[in-house]
């Protein structure tokens, strides 16, 4: 988190222009953690009075507390799980000779890309305690009372999410394992170290600043989700802090949403994000210790895995197949039957195309639209912004930039849901905008709000993309007579279009996914298929919920391939 | 593994369709239809308009659409698209468009209107489905509109308009009932108590709608006391809660074998039509009834839309469609499905309690309130897994 471009000297006309209007979104941000915070200690919407009372019932309150409790484990298990199966695969991936190493970023690389609550919903289909497929088969196996892999339980949301995170880990942890310098284990191992040995002493810290930063990715993304908690969660009545912010604020039972307490909750996330996001930027200050890597020669040491290879590809095969290949042949089936049953000879019988004809192709068409619509503005809206903020971080000087680029990182660590719940309180009581605009409920302000929840990674896209480019091309620019925009727009741009282009298609893809901002902040016009989807499922319309969301991945394999090509297989860094 | 193989997709939209609104329920006895009700004394035009029904209806065209959430036009079901297709032709020169969007359960709908009535935005639907325990404090913070003047629709009946507020219509009747897997559930272990309902052989088999359908009416017959022990032992037998729209399709999945507090039988009712082993039960101690009413938000930007489509739900046709889809109707109207349903019952013996929006404002509304959302958080607490 290093602003960067520190120590450059240059000139930077029209500084204050771009400086102001780069503060924008950044007020953004801070206005909406604001919000959270105003709303924790405010008596309610129509009192401004101050208490401490919400914080008191969020303790107090056992539905809270438990929410709160279950939150916790479910991160941890999910960060477990995402750690014990992301960083061999990263480490397999890029410090052995494993055969097929471009297939496991493929694999990797489509796994991410297909929405988290597609797995959900696979899993809720293998391992429900009552209608899992595999718990059948246990129960068939081994007598009614043998146990069962219960996903309806904390460890098994935690697992789910940590399976589909684990992606995020191998992402960040295999840039690091990739950069290494091999001096230091081969010196290691001319002295006598072990595999294992100058793996604990020697690699592992060395990764460690990438383990981090994907430690930080899952916890953040873990609590943020609300596809395995509303999926798997809510009909069993396991709450996180995702599906207690949408229930206490859409469905209070009686009466007002409890702002107050929903605003307590989220502070103490906020306050655990700002806490990860220091321990982060320490590591990162610290991290020049481990710098090794210079000059040309360098290349990363390949561990032989001979006999070992076989089952690591074991390890990843069962990865990718409980994570993406069985919810997939599972959503196939339960698309063709009428209900929700076993794949078996005798349901053959059953197996039609009901579930796709009856689809509400009206509501589908509508959605669809509002998806599209979204999936263009959001990220273009946000790679705007952050090519202002990356501009005067970068290219600007003073201390306010460096303010300006740890604010832009907050919603990396900040869960996207209290920007969205802030966002829908701000424009619904506190922000009235002139000539009569209205953001309430619109699809304008679902698109900031992602818009503004994806900053803190476009920023970090940018900021390194920016730092590339060194400050003579500008100069000698200005120097022929060019102004501040013309270099930007014949210089910068051209020069940092592949990285823009990437970094918005990959924006675009989680947008179209993505579920938990268009429920929070959802309307009649706003409603994305994601939403459809839900509201399928949720109707217990599960055929209908895996048709549409099969319809979701095949609409969603064009950008894919797009992304594909500009990413070189997916190994082009965006996170 | 439970199931049926004939529960097609539609029967299940239709199952959806008689559920979809209900939030708030209780009720002893399946009904044995297994025919789809034909639709009774229907019309499809309004017949003759009077002068007042035209300017109503010029206005509507003045403001050129209808916006209907979830819970006002029976969700993406059967019965909300036959009703959404049926409703522009039940008027001569009405021509608006009509826009229905699926997903938010009632309690989410009425909360959201509440919010939005509050901060002084339009309300996001032109037409609000509530049951009545909600209409006493949504009038109270005025977020209905209460001058609405009924009389100038024509099938709204002066005895579907609640006499406390002026403010809403009814348009279905709920009978509180526990519905049933019948090849799970043998004949002699039905429940026929709410204690029944605590019997250890049905832990972790019983399934309930996320608002308890008609708890509160248990609460107001009970005492807060009494309410909080029962639903403490209740929420320990619970396997897990059924969606939003408090649908029985996880009766024929198998994911539970008995949902309780279901908000009327029609949903039982489509699935038994079609086949499947699904019956309801009525608690001879909880025989209870409640009201879904249509009202109009203070801030809907069609109200005149919005009287048109309550009118219209009102009406035999729009009853008609409803029997005919969602097995439940009001029965203020003749030839009732729900009329016969509660006749059926009390000639059985049933003794029910009438909740509906009188009813409810004779309560002390904060106190009914406070000990509501008590009682709901008891069940909603959940587990850790």
């Amino acid at each position: 988190m290093q602003p960067a471009g520190s120590g450059l000297t240059g000139r930077l006309p029209r500084v204050p222009v771009a400086a102001v209007a780069a503060a924008v979104p950044a007020l953004v941000i801070v206005g909406l953690l604001v919000t959270t915070l105003v709303m924790s200690v405010r008596a309610g919407t129509h009192d401004s009075s101050l208490t401490l009372d919400h914080y008191r019932r969020v303790w107090a309150d056992p539905f809270a507390y438990r929410a709160l409790v279950n939150t916790f484990g479910y991160a941890f298990f999910a960060l477990v799980t995402a750690l014990v199966v992301g960083v061999p695969i990263a480490w397999l991936t890029e410090r052995t000779d494993l055969p097929g190493r471009s297939v496991v970023w493929a694999l990797m690389f489509l796994a991410i890309l297909i929405p988290g609550f597609f797995t959900a919903m696979g899993w809720v289909f293998m391992f429900h305690p009552t209608i899992g497929v595999v718990n059948g088969w246990i129960r068939d196996a081994f007598g009614p009372d043998a146990p069962i892999l219960n996903v309806a339980s904390i460890p098994g949301m935690g697992i789910t999410a940590g399976l589909n995170l684990a992606v995020i880990v191998f992402v960040l942890t295999s840039a690091s394992l990739r950069a290494m310098d091999a001096s230091l284990e081969e010196a290691a191992a001319v002295c006598g170290a072990g595999l294992r040995a100058r793996m604990r002493r020697i690699t592992l810290p060395l990764a460690w600043p990438g383990v981090f930063a994907a430690m930080l990715f899952v916890v953040t993304a873990a609590i943020s989700a609300v596809d395995g908690p509303l999926l798997i969660g809510l009909p069993n009545r396991i709450y996180v802090f995702s599906t207690y912010l949408i229930q206490q604020s859409t469905t209070p039972g009686s009466g007002e949403a409890r702002h107050g307490v929903i605003a307590a909750f989220s502070t103490f996330m906020v306050v655990l994000a700002i806490v990860l996001t220091v321990a982060y930027s320490r590591i990162l200050a610290r991290s020049h210790r481990y710098e090794v890597v210079a000059g040309r020669g360098y290349r990363p040491s390949v561990v032989r895995l001979g006999r070992w290879a076989v089952p690591a590809w074991l390890f990843i095969g069962v990865y990718f197949a409980l994570l993406k290949l069985a919810p997939l042949l599972l959503a196939v089936w339960t698309s063709l039957v009428p209900y929700f049953q076993p794949p078996s000879i005798d349901a053959l019988g059953d197996v039609s195309l009901d579930n796709w004809r009856d689809l509400p192709w009206d509501l589908v068409q509508r959605t669809a639209t509002n998806t599209v619509i979204l999936t263009v503005v959001a990220p273009t809206i946000c790679i705007a912004l952050a090519l202002l903020l990356s501009w005067v971080i970068v290219r600007g000087r003073g201390a306010a930039r460096y303010a300006l680029d740890a604010t832009a990182f907050l919603p990396t660590a900040v869960p996207g849901l209290i920007f969205a719940y802030s966002a829908r309180l701000a424009v619904l009581y506190f922000v009235h905008l002139p000539f009569g605009i209205e953001l309430y409920g619109s699809l304008a302000l679902l698109a900031i709000v992602f818009a503004v929840g994806s900053l803190g990674f476009a920023t970090r896209l940018l900021n390194s993309s920016l730092m590339q480019i060194h400050r003579d091309l500008d100069d000698s620019a200005r120097v022929a007579g060019a102004t501040t925009g013309q270099v930007v727009r014949r210089v910068t741009l051209p020069l940092i279009r592949p990285t823009v282009a990437v970094g918005w298609l990959f924006m675009a893809l989680l947008v179209f996914r993505d579920l938990s901002l268009p429920i929070l902040l959802g309307s009649a016009d706003t409603m994305t298929l994601s939403m459809t989807i839900w509201t399928e499922w949720d109707q217990s319309e599960f055929g209908s919920a895996a048709a549409l969301n099969l319809i979701m991945l095949v609409a969603l394999l064009p950008l894919i391939a797009v992304y594909w090509k500009l990413t070189r297989g997916g190994r082009v860094q965006v996170l | 593994m439970t199931g049926f193989a004939s529960t097609r997709p539609s029967a299940r939209r239709r199952v959806l369709a008689a559920t979809a609104v209900a939030v708030l329920s209780v009720a002893g006895c399946g009904g044995d239809d297994d025919e789809a009700p034909e639709a009774r004394s229907a019309e499809s035009t309004v017949g003759e308009v009077s002068a007042e029904l035209q300017s109503i209806i010029d206005a509507a065209n003045e403001e050129g659409s209808l916006e209907l959430a979830s819970a006002a036009s029976f969700g993406q079901t059967d019965a909300g698209e036959a009703l959404v297709d049926a409703f522009e032709g039940y008027y001569p020169g009405l021509d608006i468009d009509v826009r229905s969007t699926p997903g938010a359960s009632q309690g989410e709908t009425a909360n959201k209107v509440r919010e939005e009535v509050l901060a002084g935005q339009p309300a996001h639907t032109d037409v609000l489905g509530v049951t009545a325990g909600a209409v006493g404090s949504l009038v109270g913070d005025d977020v209905l509109l209460t001058d609405i003047a009924w009389d100038a629709l024509p099938d709204v009946q002066p005895d579907m308009v609640d006499s406390v507020y002026d403010a809403t219509v009814e348009v279905q009747r709920f009978i509180q009932v526990v519905v049933y897997n019948t090849d799970a559930v043998a004949e002699d272990e039905v429940p026929t108590t709410t204690e029944d309902l605590l019997s250890p052989q049905f832990d972790g088999r019983l399934g309930t709608t996320p608002f308890l359908g008609g708890f509160d009416i248990l609460l107001e017959e009970w005492g807060l006391d009494r309410t909080k022990e029962y639903m403490t032992a209740f929420a320990g037998q619970l396997g897990g809660q059924v969606g939003g729209g408090s649908d029985v399709n996880p009766l024929v999945t198998g994911q539970f074998d008995l949902i309780a507090f279901l908000p009327g039988p029609g949903a039982a009712d489509v699935l038994k039509a079609d086949g499947a082993p699904i019956d309801y039960t009525i608690l001879s101690d909880a025989a209870m009834t409640y009201q879904l009413v249509l009202t109009v938000p203070t801030t809907a930007a069609h109200p005149n839309a919005a009287q048109l489509w309550i009118n219209f739900v009102a009406s035999p046709t729009g009853q008609a469609l409803l029997r005919e889809h969602a097995y439940m109707d009001t029965p203020l109207v003749e030839g009732s499905l729900t009329g016969e349903q509660m006749a059926e019952a009390e000639a059985d013996g049933a003794e029910f309690v009438d909740a509906d929006v009188a009813w409810y404002a004779e309560l002390d509304q904060e106190e009914y309130g406070r000990n509501a959302q008590e009682i709901i958080d008891i069940v909603r607490n959940g587990t850790g897994g």
